[in-house]
């Protein structure tokens, strides 16, 4: 490099107006839930359709309890006042 | 996740302004096409997909800007070459050397031709190579080159007095 380009290179451009910054974050769309499902739309729905399938297939395993409709909240139920699982 | 526009912004903005700058030798036009550069990443993150060097990408989007403003003023625009050369181009320093280098390089270079001034400034102050400076600004390497060379040898001989007094 010439003496010139050195001595050229050494300069320090002026600073851009402040008040551009301020606008430009602005313009920013603001943030959705939409925006964290639309990266992976696919994998999103998968996780869904696992859970529907789960919550599907619940009624058909085994239970003690006698009611029957709402398996899951009686499992939990049962986990709060301290029994045991009868895993059998 | 959308980019982070903040950071971008931070790391880039100034290089970028300085390009547009010393490109369209006005204040209002650089600091115009800048935001609008940004501002266009903003609003459309997904413009950034796939771009594996920001800098390059930027610097191209906002040399096309510059190249349509110029283009739509038309002679207009030279009405305003001749107050270029007072445009400040470089941050301000105490001793008065390198102020009066400062004004001289400024003026040198509002003597060369936009092409010229887009290709020394991308390689002196960005440090491209010719084959970047190509692709940034749509030319051959070979014609980058020698646009370099013969801007060069223009600043060298318009800055040869002041050039053998000042150190940096």
């Amino acid at each position: 490099m010439s003496d010139i380009e050195n001595k050229l290179r050494s300069l320090a451009f002026r600073e851009p107006p402040q008040d551009i910054r301020r606008r430009v974050l602005a313009a920013t769309p603001r943030w959705t839930w939409r925006d964290w499902f639309w990266p992976s739309p696919v994998a999103w729905g998968a996780i869904a359709a696992v859970w529907l399938v789960a919550l599907a297939t619940e009624p058909s395993a085994p239970s003690t309890e006698s009611s029957g409709a709402r398996p899951l909240l009686a499992i939990a139920a049962r986990y709060h006042q301290g029994f045991e699982f009868d895993i059998k | 996740m959308p980019p982070d526009l903040a950071l971008i912004y931070d790391t880039h903005a100034r290089a970028i302004f300085a390009f547009l700058l010393n490109f369209t030798r006005n204040d209002a036009d650089a600091g115009d096409i800048l935001q609008d550069v940004f501002v266009k990443v903003a609003e459309r993150p997904s413009l950034l997909d796939g771009v594996k060097q920001i800098r390059p990408w930027l610097i191209r989007m906002a040399h096309r800007q510059a190249i349509d403003l110029v283009r739509r003023r038309g002679s207009h625009t030279r009405a305003l070459e001749s107050s270029a050369a007072e445009t400040p181009l470089f941050a301000p320093v105490e001793d008065a050397d390198g102020e009066a280098f400062r004004a001289a390089v400024a003026e040198a270079m509002a003597e060369l031709p936009e092409e010229q001034r887009a290709v020394v400034h991308l390689k002196i102050w960005e440090d491209m190579t010719f084959a970047q400076i190509a692709d940034a600004i749509g030319m051959s390497a070979n014609t980058a080159a020698s646009r370099y060379r013969y801007a060069l040898d223009k600043l060298e001989a318009l800055l040869r007095p002041l050039n053998k007094e000042y150190q940096p």
